[in-house]
Parts: C-alpha cells; sequence; structure tokens
C-alpha cells in the first residue's frame, strides 16, 4: 500500500523534471524561430511553454501535498522542496524570457545570429545538466557532484559568451543606436540568466548531495 | 485502603515513566515513520499495553523474591521519584527505573536481606547497555552499508525504512510493556490480583491521555537534540534497543530509555552525561535516600531515636545532595555568563547597527538637503533664463518693429553684448563646481593634504577627472579649450611625479 502511494510521488517527480526538460527543448526552438522570424512556430511554442509551466505547477504541488503527507520523508522533506521550488523558478524564467522575445521583439542583427543562438545553447546546455543531477540526487547521490561540475563549466562558457555578446554589441556595431544596444544586452542579460539559475540549482544539488551522504 | 495505596503509587509510577522513560523510545520512531502521525502514540500504546497485560499474564512479577513488605514499597517510590524530579528541575533529566530499581536495592540492604533477585538487577542492566551498544554498532553499520549501496530511490528506501520502523518500535514498545508489567508487581508489594491489574491498566491508559501532550512535546525536543540522523541510523538504534529490551524483557526491570542511549552511543551519539546521570548518579542518590528514609521510617515505628550510624548515612546523602545541586548550579552558570556576554556583544552591536543608520540618515539627510537647494537653484535658474529670453524677446520684437535703423543697430548691439556676456558667465561652472565639492568633501581634502603642491585648478582637474568626465565636458565646465584640458592634464601628471606606465584616473582614484 505504501509501495504504490511512493511509486506515485516518484513517477509524479520524474514526470516534473521531464517537464522542466521539455521546456528547455520549447524554448530552444522558440528562440531560434523568433531569430530566424518564425512567427506561427514560435506562437506555439508559447503555447506549449505555458502549458508546460501550469502542468509542472500542478504536479510541483501534488509532490508537495504528497511529501508533506508522509511521515518518513520529514528529514529530506526540506530539501527536496526547495528543489522544486528552484525548479519551477527556472519554468517560470523560461516562459517570461520566452514572451519576453514575442513581445519587445527586440531587433537582432544577423552577425549577431550566431552569438546568440551560442549563448542560448550553453546557458541551456547547463540548465539541462541539472535535470540528470536532480534525479541522480534521489538514487546514486555520489554521482551529483561529477554531473554538478558539468554544469559550472557551461555556466562560466555561457558567462563568457555573453560577454563577447556584449562587447561585440557595443564596440563593433556602430551602426546600432543606442537603445538598440541596451536592448540587445538586456535579451543577452535575459538568456544568461537561464545558465544563472542553473548555478543556484547545482549549488542547492551540491549541499544536499553531502546532507545525503553524511 | 491497601489497595487505594497500590493504586496511587501505579499512578505515580506510571506517570513518571511515560514522562521520562516513554518519549526516548518514541523520539527515533518519530523520525521515520510510515503510520499517519496521529495513530503513532494510540498504537504504541496499544503495543506497550499489550507487552504489560502479557507480562502479568506470565507472571514475571513472581520471580521477584524481594520483601516488598508495605513500609518499603512507598520509600522506594518516594525517594526514586524525589531524586528523579530534583534531577530534572536542576536540567539533568534521568530514567526513572534505575533509581527506582536503586532505591529498591536501597531498602532491601538497610533491611540486611542480600540474597534477593533484585540485587542481581544492576548487573541485567549493564548487560542490556553493552548489548544494546554492541547491536547499535551492528545495526547502524549494516543498515549504513545496504542504504548507501542501493540505487533505490530515495522515497522509496525512505518508505521501506519508515515500514521497518514501524515494526521495530511496536516490538520496542511491546517490550517496554512487558517489562514494565514488573512495575505493577512492585506497587501491588507483590499482591498483584485481576482487579490490581485492571486498575493498573486503567491508571496507565489515565496517565497516559493525561500526559500525552507534554510526551509529544518531549518528544519532539528529544528527537531535535538527540535523533537529527539519518533514517537508516535511527532504525537501528530502534531494532538494537528492540532487541535487547525483548531479552532482558522479563525477570528484571530494565529501563528503556537508558537502552536507547546506549543504542544511540552505538550508532554515533555517544552522550556520557545523560547516561552517567541515568546509569550512576540517580540510582547512587535514590539508594541512599531510600536506605536513610527506611532507618528513619523504622526509627520512628519502633519508638525510637536514629542511632548514629543511620543519622550520618541521613546527613551524607543530605550533604550530598546539596552538594550535586551546588555543583550543577555552577556548571550551569557558566553557560549563563556567557549568555550574558552574548547579550551584551548583541546590545552594542545593534547599538551600533543603530548608530550606523542614525549616520546613514544624517547623510541622506544632508544629500537631501543638497539636492533641495540644487531644485532651488535650478528653479531659480530657470527663472532667470525666463526672464532673460522675454528680455531679450523684446529687445528683438522692438528691433524688428523699429523703422529706425539707428535704433536697429543700437538694440541689435545690446542684444549681442547681454549673449556675450551670459556665455562668460563663470556663475554656473562656480556653482556646479562647489556641488561637485561639496559631494566629494573627504577627497578634496584628502587631495590637499597628499599632494600641497597642486594649484586650485589643478584641484578642479583632479576632482573632475575622479569622476571620470570627458576631455570635452571637463574643457566646458572649466572654461578652457580640450587642447588646454590635455595640457592641464599633462602638468598634472608631472606634479604627482606619474611615470609612463601609471594611469592618472586610477592614481587619483586611489587617493
Amino acid at each position: 500500500m505504501f509501495n504504490r502511494k511512493t511509486k506515485e510521488t516518484i513517477g509524479r517527480l520524474d514526470k516534473f523534471f521531464d517537464i522542466v526538460d521539455q521546456s528547455l527543448l520549447v524554448f530552444i526552438e522558440g528562440v531560434k524561430n523568433y531569430i530566424y522570424h518564425n512567427d506561427d512556430a514560435l506562437s506555439g511554442n508559447l503555447q506549449s511553454i505555458t502549458r508546460l509551466e501550469s502542468d509542472a505547477e500542478m504536479l510541483r504541488r501534488d509532490i508537495e501535498a504528497d511529501l508533506y503527507r508522509r511521515n518518513s520523508l520529514s528529514r529530506p522533506r526540506g530539501d527536496i522542496l526547495r528543489l522544486l521550488e528552484r525548479m519551477d523558478h527556472v519554468l517560470d524564467t523560461l516562459n517570461n524570457n520566452l514572451y519576453q522575445f514575442e513581445i519587445e521583439t527586440p531587433h537582432i542583427p544577423v552577425e549577431l545570429n550566431a552569438d546568440f543562438l551560442k549563448l542560448m545553447e550553453l546557458s541551456t546546455e547547463a540548465m539541462s545538466t541539472t535535470i540528470p543531477a536532480s534525479k541522480a540526487y534521489f538514487k546514486t547521490p555520489d554521482s551529483v557532484p561529477d554531473m554538478v561540475h558539468r554544469v559550472y563549466f557551461f555556466q562560466k562558457e555561457a558567462d563568457t559568451q555573453a560577454k563577447i555578446l556584449k562587447r561585440k554589441v557595443f564596440h563593433e556595431m556602430d551602426k546600432l543606436k543606442l537603445s538598440e544596444k541596451f536592448h540587445l544586452r538586456y535579451f543577452a542579460l535575459h538568456i544568461e540568466e537561464l545558465s544563472q539559475e542553473a548555478l543556484k540549482v547545482a549549488d542547492q544539488l551540491s549541499v544536499m548531495s553531502i546532507r545525503r551522504i553524511i | 485502603m491497601e489497595l487505594l495505596i497500590a493504586s496511587l503509587f501505579t499512578a505515580l509510577l506510571f506517570s513518571a515513566v511515560i514522562l521520562w522513560e516513554l518519549p526516548m523510545s518514541l523520539a527515533p520512531v518519530a523520525t521515520c515513520f510510515s503510520l499517519p502521525r496521529r495513530l503513532i502514540l494510540p498504537l504504541m500504546l496499544l503495543a506497550s499495553g499489550a507487552g504489560l497485560l502479557l507480562g502479568t499474564e506470565l507472571g514475571d512479577l513472581e520471580q521477584f523474591t524481594i520483601d516488598l513488605s508495605s513500609a518499603s514499597v512507598p520509600v522506594a517510590v518516594s525517594s526514586a521519584l524525589v531524586v528523579v524530579l530534583v534531577l530534572h528541575l536542576i536540567g539533568q533529566p534521568s530514567a526513572v527505573l534505575p533509581s527506582l530499581t536503586a532505591a529498591l536495592v536501597g531498602t532491601q540492604l538497610y533491611y540486611g536481606i542480600t540474597d534477593s533477585d533484585i540485587m542481581w538487577i544492576p548487573l541485567q542492566w549493564l548487560a542490556s547497555m553493552v548489548l544494546a551498544l554492541v547491536l547499535g554498532v551492528m545495526f547502524s553499520r549494516l543498515l549504513q552499508r545496504i542504504v548507501l549501496n542501493s540505487n533505490v530511490h530515495l522515497l522509496l528506501k525512505l518508505s521501506r525504512l519508515g515500514a521497518f520502523m514501524s515494526v521495530a518500535a511496536f516490538v520496542l514498545l511491546f517490550a517496554v510493556g512487558m517489562n514494565l508489567s514488573g512495575l505493577l508487581s512492585i506497587a501491588f508489594a507483590g499482591n498483584l490480583s485481576s482487579a490490581g491489574i485492571l486498575i493498573g491498566s486503567a491508571l496507565a491508559l489515565a496517565c497516559f491521555a493525561l500526559l500525552s501532550p507534554n510526551v509529544k512535546l518531549r518528544v519532539s525536543s528529544l528527537r531535535e537534540e538527540f535523533f537529527d540522523m539519518d533514517a537508516a541510523t535511527s532504525l537501528a538504534c530502534v531494532i538494537a534497543s528492540a532487541l535487547s529490551m525483548l531479552v532482558f524483557a522479563r525477570g528484571t526491570i530494565v529501563s528503556p530509555s537508558v537502552v536507547m542511549l546506549c543504542a544511540l552511543a552505538g550508532a554515533r551519539n555517544f552522550r556520557v552525561g545523560e547516561i552517567t546521570v541515568s546509569v550512576l548518579v540517580a540510582p547512587f542518590f535514590s539508594a541512599l535516600s531510600a536506605f536513610t528514609l527506611c532507618a528513619v521510617v523504622s526509627s520512628v515505628g519502633y519508638g525510637r531515636t536514629p542511632d548514629v550510624a543511620e543519622a550520618v548515612a541521613g546527613l551524607f546523602a543530605i550533604a550530598c545532595c546539596v552538594l550535586l545541586a551546588l555543583l550543577v548550579r555552577a556548571l550551569k552558570s557558566r553557560p549563563a555568563k556567557v549568555d550574558r556576554s552574548e547579550d551584551e556583544s548583541y546590545r552594542r552591536l545593534n547599538e551600533l547597527k543603530v548608530h550606523s543608520m542614525q549616520v546613514e540618515n544624517e547623510h541622506l539627510q544632508n544629500l537631501l538637503e543638497l539636492r533641495r537647494r540644487d531644485a532651488m537653484s535650478i528653479a531659480e535658474r530657470i527663472s532667470e533664463q525666463s526672464e532673460f529670453i522675454d528680455e531679450l524677446y523684446g529687445k528683438v520684437a522692438e528691433a524688428e518693429m523699429s523703422s529706425d535703423p539707428a535704433r536697429k543697430d543700437e538694440l541689435l548691439h545690446e542684444i549681442k553684448a547681454s549673449l556675450g556676456l551670459r556665455r562668460n558667465s563663470q556663475d554656473e561652472r562656480t556653482d556646479f563646481y562647489n556641488k561637485v565639492e561639496a559631494l566629494h568633501q573627504d577627497f578634496t581634502a584628502r587631495l590637499s593634504i597628499k599632494c600641497p603642491q597642486l594649484s586650485a585648478q589643478e584641484r578642479k582637474l583632479a576632482t573632475l577627472l575622479r569622476l571620470e568626465f570627458s576631455t570635452k565636458y571637463i574643457a566646458a565646465l572649466l572654461g578652457i579649450s580640450p587642447k588646454s584640458v590635455e595640457v592641464e592634464r599633462h602638468r598634472l601628471r608631472k606634479k604627482l611625479g606619474l611615470t609612463r606606465s601609471q594611469n592618472l584616473i586610477d592614481f587619483i582614484k586611489a587617493l
């Protein structure tokens, strides 16, 4: 009886992490569609990401209720809930950032497409690495530090790429107006924010895995 | 009458056990339990009740060949409870059952009975403690290894551990209940009938119902204090103490809290203080006070005054109690001093915080005043500009309307002159520089002290460079050409003795 309910909670947790992963893929597609001016596809991405976010929100509430109901989970409950909150925040960030593209329609010069895409790939890669690390926390906490190490690497790379992009915008793109430069910097920051979120999740996971091993 | 007294002592004993013994056994259970929380206490009560009834049915109490005379039971029970209560009041919670057994030993010693079964109880305690310790080490290592090496999901693992914990807790509480059946025999002084069992069980239930809020609080505090550990270690403690209690469930009185403390020591959390107080200090004083009390009661009963040895023993017991209380108080006053010093530090810190906030507020007030003055001067300037423009507009209109060429020339000349005057006005620049200086008072002062050789113009330049103004702006603000600014910068570098590799702005900022 207890195993069945526990397995249901585990299923919900896995589904939640899968939704975060799917949202990342939708975000990547969405940004690509914006850059290459596929407006219809972008609106489809926006709908998908909104649906995924609401699904994740419902799942998170169910998982929270499950965790609070179980006495045997009193010790790791706080850690798991904090991790879920962080992941939920990531979903919010993804959703908001994609909507910002649609609302503000920043003018991205063709010369900067590759840089923006690279920044986005590095940031999303940092974030997507946290998902197997989060899953590993529940089964093999020893392997979490190795996975988290990859997140730190991608975060650093994303940081470097963001600097390169911003330098290019402000030093090499003379034809752009200052307002346009600011706008592009703002969007670079939006995408970079994802890697910062990944860093926070990684830090959280590191602490959690240590607490489990001790 | 005897039944009433026995019921009273049963109630007292069970209250003490429920309040001081049971929470220690329940504390690790509460960390990882797969059943709903509100069911923990009733189910545990059921388990211990079943154990208690089985113990009385098996007639373990008859195995005690102690002289449970009507006087020795009240003396032993009251001595033990008083000692435990005193220790509890001075902040050293101890187990009740070792104190009670020791008090019984004290009464037996007074009456000169040395072949009683109860004399073996301390040895059985020791054996139960060693067993709990060994089992604690064994099970904690085994469970840690199993839990860490299995790739099962954390939630599933905890759920399974919770199920095992529930079973182990039932066994533990069953053994505790069975072991406590000896208490009924002591309270009823060996004359336990079925009515006595019924009364005893009812009283145990009533005591539990009455004390359950306190038990819950104590369980929570003990869980925080002793069992802030992973589920596997908690389970190891419960299994070790359940097995140890099961082994010693019949024919003796073993303290569940002492056994749990030993299992905890085996698992990894060795609490010397609590074990020493429960196993040595409290029983020693209980035995001593029971012995002395027996002497006094016997003397009063036989209508004679206590002899010298009894009086010395009584005085010694009182002196020991007083010394112990003083020692504990002295030990406890140390952290209090630390607390006071901590309080003092916090007070000072708060004062500093308040002071820094006041300073900051003052600074912000000054800044606000400066901004207000800025706003006023801007308003004045706007009004002055507006008057100036109006005047110019009037002159232009008059020149336009005038048909006299001489008057036109005169008006144009006047306009040109007033515009020229305006352009060369130093007021605004001086005003701006004064504001900059007001905002960076400390820097200007430092600059004057460190570089007294600089002229006023060079100090102005240094201040503007520190603000990272461009050459164009500096030229406008100082009323000179950009080229002159470059020359001034060169002179400033020379006066400051800077080499080629040194950056002027960095140098000024570092001042």
